[in-house]
């Protein structure tokens, strides 16, 4: 049943979010091209003379900076249309039907976790893309293709690979993990904001969500900061100086990576706690608070 | 005959509130399987709030809601069969999406049933829920509740603001697709329309069952039509 | 066939009445095959149940026959429609002269104007009256 939900769930959000993401690539393709032509043009000095089109030229390259920022601000869009799918279908007219499927309110929840999740990681994996595309095709103004860039940052890795090897493999596992729990909480977040408002107010849903929002932001950055503090004290303690001798690489990795992942498990570790606390509070709300009127 | 003796739906002796506020008080009664149960009462009386107990939107505050012997939860709802006085279906789906919403989620959905009946309706497949008018809207809705052989089918006032051809039609779909050995249990305060089909009726008054009894019985005992009788039972 | 029914009777007597008067009026046939219980339901929107206990009754008086897997039929035995005829005809006749004595007419007097309003003279009825 659980796979059946997501299937439902997941072609809900696609009805809109394949569009969307369609848009993305294409603005991204077109804001390129935009800004290539742009930068040849100034380059070959064609333009120096025409004032008009110089203003054409300044503007044209305003609005697709702006493009490009709208791109990588998509995540916002997708968010705003993954928690609207959650409220229409929990906390509105549709929840009739949401709630009367013969399945758990644990396999609602879940459902709704790994649809957005799936969402949110294809929306990253889809500007990713569209930033290779516009270094690859919108910075370079005397080639096709701006290949060095990759060049560089392959060269990069391969280097820090060399030096570190398997010294790599703890810090990116912890920044996958760090990632995927960060995905999760913001989820569960505003699902159970969402859930709250619901229970509090029959007329003010979202109004409440929003209040409830801050109220739990508030909390959890009381919370965090309090966990933090004698994690601070040893970091100020320890590495206040640094050593005297000169470091070289893999001691300056060891040195930073050591200050910093104690604090780095913590987050990971109060962040999943919290994931839980929200899946359990929204929970216990749908299953025993919720009136859908 | 064994099967006419089960319980199908059973209230043991229930409160709801809504914050301080009861809306049902103390409800206790056993609907048997193979009936059609009308469950009158005037508006604010906790129609509403009972079934939506018995498919598990609402949690009782005290007392439990059994159906076929167990408390709602994915098991029951597998069972019931539940039209809400409200469309519920989501805007973006198509006729056909909702149709395979339908034969993913319940096992007992009569596909091809659900697919004549539309087609009487002169429903599209390919229709947009949105683009269809209130009226046919509702109508799918209860196609899609009808063709599922449930044990349980919970009908809240499935006749409420619609014209006398549409409630012919609501009338003879419910006729003629439930399922013989479940309990029916339509929600109304149209009495007069309803009550030729109707086995059981229960009155509820300001949360509470103020009379049960069988069509039937009444006529026989009294004389009387259960409109006639709810008119006397509610004068103000 | 329309179906009519009173508030102040029990719903299965009233349809047992009225699915006799359809045989006796010919409307069902002698040896024809019934509707199926939901049929008669949603004929007359009345309850399954209901059509059920209408039919147990006309079977009992043996106007109707069960024929295993394939449905209820209208009796081919003429005496026993003959029979509920008889018994119709009886308690129409009495009902209707009850409610004419009420009226203040005598029994003689009933006959008469149910001879002449039989040759159709409709209008000598109303001077009568």
């Amino acid at each position: 049943m659980l796979a059946k939900l997501i299937k439902h769930d997941f072609r809900a959000l696609s009805k809109v979010l394949v569009p969307t993401h369609l848009a993305i690539l294409a603005a991204t393709i077109i804001a390129t091209i935009g800004i290539a032509v742009n930068t040849r043009n100034s380059w070959s000095g064609v333009l120096e003379n025409s004032y008009t089109l110089h203003v054409l030229e300044t503007i044209m390259m305003f609005i697709c900076v702006l493009m490009l920022i709208a791109i990588f601000a998509s995540l916002i869009l997708v968010a705003f249309i993954i928690f609207q799918r959650f409220y229409k279908s929990f906390m509105c007219d549709e929840g009739y039907l949401s709630f009367t499927l013969p399945v758990t309110t644990s396999q609602l929840l879940w459902s709704k976790l790994i649809s957005a999740a799936a969402w949110i990681v294809i929306n990253m994996l889809v500007v990713a893309l569209c930033a290779v595309i516009f270094v690859l095709f919108g910075t370079s103004s005397t080639q096709f293709a701006n290949t060095e860039f990759f060049r560089d940052f392959f060269g990069f890795i391969s280097q820090a690979n060399a030096m570190l090897g398997s010294k790599l493999v703890l810090p990116t596992i912890e920044f996958i993990v760090m990632m995927i729990v960060s995905v999760a909480y913001n989820i569960l977040e505003v699902y159970l904001c969402l859930i709250i408002g619901g229970v509090l107010s029959q007329k003010h849903k979202i109004l409440a969500a929003i209040g409830t929002y801050f109220g739990i932001n508030m909390v959890v950055g009381i919370i965090c900061s309090l966990a933090q503090i004698p994690m601070v004290t040893r970091l100020t303690n320890n590495y206040t100086y640094a050593p005297e001798t000169p470091m070289d690489g893999v001691e300056a990795f060891d040195f930073v990576f050591g200050a910093i992942n104690p604090y780095f498990l913590l987050s990971i570790g109060i962040s999943i706690v919290l994931c839980i606390a929200f899946f359990w509070a929204s929970h216990y709300l749908l299953k025993n608070k919720l009136n859908l009127e | 005959m064994s099967l006419m003796s089960e319980i199908t739906l059973e209230y043991k002796s229930l409160d709801k509130y809504y914050g301080n506020r009861p809306v049902l008080h103390n409800l206790s009664v056993a609907l048997p399987a193979g009936k059609i149960i009308g469950l009158l009462g005037p508006n604010g009386s906790g129609k509403t709030t009972m079934i939506k107990l018995a498919c598990g939107l609402l949690t009782p505050t005290h007392g439990e809601v059994l159906i076929c012997g167990k408390k709602p939860g994915a098991e029951t709802k597998s069972v019931v069969s539940y039209l809400p006085e409200r469309t519920y279906l989501p805007d973006w789906m198509t006729v056909q999406d909702a149709l395979n919403y339908f034969v993913d989620f319940y096992q007992d959905f009569d596909y091809a049933r659900a697919v004549k009946m539309l087609e009487s309706l002169q429903v599209p497949a390919k229709a947009r829920i949105k683009t269809l008018s209130k009226g046919t809207k509702e109508k799918v809705q209860l196609v899609l509740v009808m063709s599922r052989q449930a044990k349980l089918y919970l009908l809240d006032e499935p006749i409420g603001g619609v014209d006398p051809a549409a409630r012919d039609y609501i009338l003879n779909t419910i006729l003629t697709n439930y399922n013989e050995d479940a309990t029916v249990l339509i929600s109304t305060h149209l009495i007069a329309d309803i009550e030729r089909t109707l086995d059981e009726f229960i009155f509820l008054q300001n949360g509470q069952i103020v009379s049960y009894a069988s069509t039937d019985s009444l006529r026989e005992d009294m004389g009387k039509s259960i409109d006639t009788y709810f008119r006397e039972v509610f004068r103000c | 066939m329309t179906w009519q029914f009173d508030s102040d009777r029990p719903i299965y007597a009233q349809m047992s009445e009225q699915i006799i008067a359809g045989i006796l009026s010919g409307y069902y046939k002698m040896g024809e095959k019934l509707p199926s219980v939901r049929e008669f339901a949603v004929l007359a929107s009345v309850n399954p149940n209901t059509v059920q206990r209408a039919l147990f009754e006309l079977e009992n008086i043996g106007l109707i026959e069960t024929q295993r897997n394939t449905g209820k039929f209208v009796t081919n035995d003429e005496w026993r429609i003959d029979m509920a005829r008889k018994q119709r005809g009886e308690s129409l006749a009495a009902e209707f002269l009850k409610s004419m004595v009420a009226l203040g007419y005598t029994c003689e007097q009933t006959i008469d104007l149910l001879k002449k309003s039989e040759k159709g003279d409709e209008s000598d009825e109303r001077n009568n009256a």
